[in-house]
């Protein structure tokens, strides 16, 4: 029947030809969304708040090689380095715990990630920790260094009367994590706290040594 | 796949697939969304899209499962599965070819889908059983009355053409 196969290649043909793709960015841009919230959905322990009005951004960077930075410590067990960050604005407190071993190909394997902290706005609004890992170690790109594919993460947590929230990810969140970003040594990954549609609130940025 | 590289997969295959989606459904809006948002999802899930053998077929399958699935949402609906469907307002070029879009649109999706995988991909009869996930002799059922089906039309777009 080769007349069908004719027929189906014209008409294939004509359906190609009148293809209107999106911009691949656009594309991109909704898939990163559509994961967010596939991941935000998935890993909520709950939470309520932190309606900030105005964005105040606090960063801190820890580099665990060199040793603990303002609020930050570091530490290695057997089990693998553990760093925590501390970092606080006028919008509350953010503690970051990851503990990650070192992977083959210059990777690192985070184990456990969490936060806990306290906010000092409770009401009408959602948070979410958004993981944006800065690739190149905070280097600019170009003199070698390029930037990794880097999607972003959401998490809910649920900030309870008193304002504090304390969030544990999920393994399968972790390895979500891991999947998407390909972690390798030496990279920045930055935390932030933030509200639902607006600016983001705290931020703390981890360097994660290999 | 990386940036880079789904960038480039999406530039080359876009319009190819949508060709393929029009094939299956009958409908070029229809084609066009389904695969964008297979596409929009491959990127969500792109270490899924890494690991299987070949990334146009999962985008592939992806769109038609979107698609059929639209039907279903909007079914009594079943706007491309059921048999009778209305003229394409942009269907192809010449009145042949509308009148075998017409011809194949009027094919149970399911049939038509086969009959897409076989003749136009080139996929063989196992090839198309794996794509849709159903038993070879399914397949070779729904291409028989595919081909069944359309053949009178064939045959009326080839009398049209040769009178």
């Amino acid at each position: 029947m080769s007349d069908l196969t004719d027929e189906l290649l014209h008409m294939a043909a004509d359906g190609a030809d009148r293809a209107r793709p999106l911009a691949v960015a656009e594309v991109m841009r909704r898939g990163n969304r559509r994961r967010a919230r596939a991941i935000g959905q998935r890993s909520l322990t709950g939470l309520s708040v932190l309606g900030v009005g105005a964005a105040v951004v606090a960063t801190g960077v820890l580099h665990p090689a060199h040793g603990p930075a303002g609020n930050a410590a570091a530490g290695t067990s057997a089990h693998g380095t553990t760093v925590t960050e501390t970092t606080q604005s006028s919008a509350g407190t953010l503690t970051v715990k990851v503990t990650y071993r070192d992977a083959a190909r210059d990777k690192i394997k985070p184990l456990s990630i969490s936060f806990a902290g306290k906010s000092k706005v409770t009401r009408h609004a959602s948070v979410v920790f958004s993981f944006e890992p800065t690739f190149c170690g905070g280097q600019p790109e170009g003199s070698g260094c390029t930037s990794a594919w880097v999607p972003e993460f959401v998490i809910t947590a649920r900030v309870n009367k008193a304002g504090g929230f304390a969030v544990s990810l999920s393994r399968r969140t972790i390895a979500d994590i891991i999947r998407a970003n390909r972690l390798r040594g030496d990279q920045v990954m930055t935390v932030s706290l933030a509200k639902v549609n607006s600016a983001t609130v705290i931020t703390a940025g981890l360097v994660l040594n290999r | 796949m990386d940036r880079e590289e789904f960038t480039s997969f999406y530039t080359a295959t876009f319009p190819r697939l949508v060709g393929h989606l029009y094939a299956m459904t009958g409908d070029q809006a229809e084609a066009q969304d389904a695969v964008q948002e297979a596409f929009v999802r491959a990127w969500a899930h792109h270490g899924k899209l890494d690991g299987d053998g070949s990334p146009e077929s999962w985008i592939r399958v992806t769109a038609w499962r979107i698609a059929a699935s639209r039907w279903r949402r909007t079914r009594d609906g079943s706007r491309l599965l059921q048999l009778a469907a209305g003229p394409e307002s942009t269907a192809g070029p010449t009145p042949d070819r509308v009148a075998f879009v017409e011809a194949l649109r009027k094919v149970p999706a399911e049939q038509r889908r086969a009959l897409v995988l076989h003749h136009l991909l080139d996929l063989t009869v196992e090839q198309v059983a794996a794509e849709t996930g159903v038993p070879t002799g399914t397949v070779k059922a729904r291409l028989a009355r595919g081909r069944a089906a359309l053949a009178p039309h064939l045959r009326e777009v080839t009398s049209s053409v040769t009178s």
